[in-house]
């Protein structure tokens, strides 16, 4: 594990797609459970 | 350990997320439209979404370049993938885009966080779980 600063109310406020196109704000993902974000090379 | 099959692990392990009541997300860079060719090739079922512009990425500080490709892990992990049966066709998104793994609770405290040094350096199934608590 790399020791490492992340802000995660910067992190909050950014957007992702879903399937459909739509954007869902970040900071939903862990507002009531902590949520684990696994950030994959590319849909390969 | 490829992309793919690192998320086909994950997809094995989404149980073990819900019994810590903890949310498991999966997150790439390609198209939204190649959402569902993924999950075919995955059998993930969970969380899913995408970041085409890499504005997470850049804000996570994941690496991006080609240099990451070539790491001396890179060819003995693809081989291993191949071998499982996991190949790598085509791109779906940016190439030289590394990623990595963060956990954050509900308070907002970062609890763990990885980031990829090369292409194939995955974060351990089991240290997520363990942040999850």
């Amino acid at each position: 594990m790399t020791r490492h600063v992340v802000d995660s109310e910067a992190l909050a406020k950014k957007t992702v797609l879903d399937e459909s196109g739509g954007t869902v704000r970040l900071g939903t993902l862990w507002e009531d459970r902590p949520a684990a974000l696994v950030f994959v090379r590319h849909f390969g | 350990m490829l992309c793919r099959q690192q998320v086909a692990e994950l997809a094995e392990s989404e149980e073990l997320f819900a019994a810590r009541e903890a949310r498991l997300v999966v997150i790439g860079n390609g198209a939204p439209n190649h959402m569902g060719a993924f999950r075919k090739a995955t059998g993930y079922r969970g969380l899913l979404y995408s970041d085409p512009s890499l504005d997470v990425y850049k804000t996570m500080d994941y690496k991006r370049s080609l240099a990451s490709m070539f790491g001396t892990r890179t060819l003995g992990t693809g081989f291993q993938a191949l071998k499982g049966g996991h190949l790598q066709k085509g791109i779906q998104g940016d190439a030289l885009q590394l990623g990595g793994a963060v956990v954050i609770g509900p308070d907002g405290v970062v609890r763990y966080y990885f980031q990829s040094q090369v292409a194939g350096d995955h974060p351990p199934v089991a240290e997520l779980l363990d942040a999850c608590g």
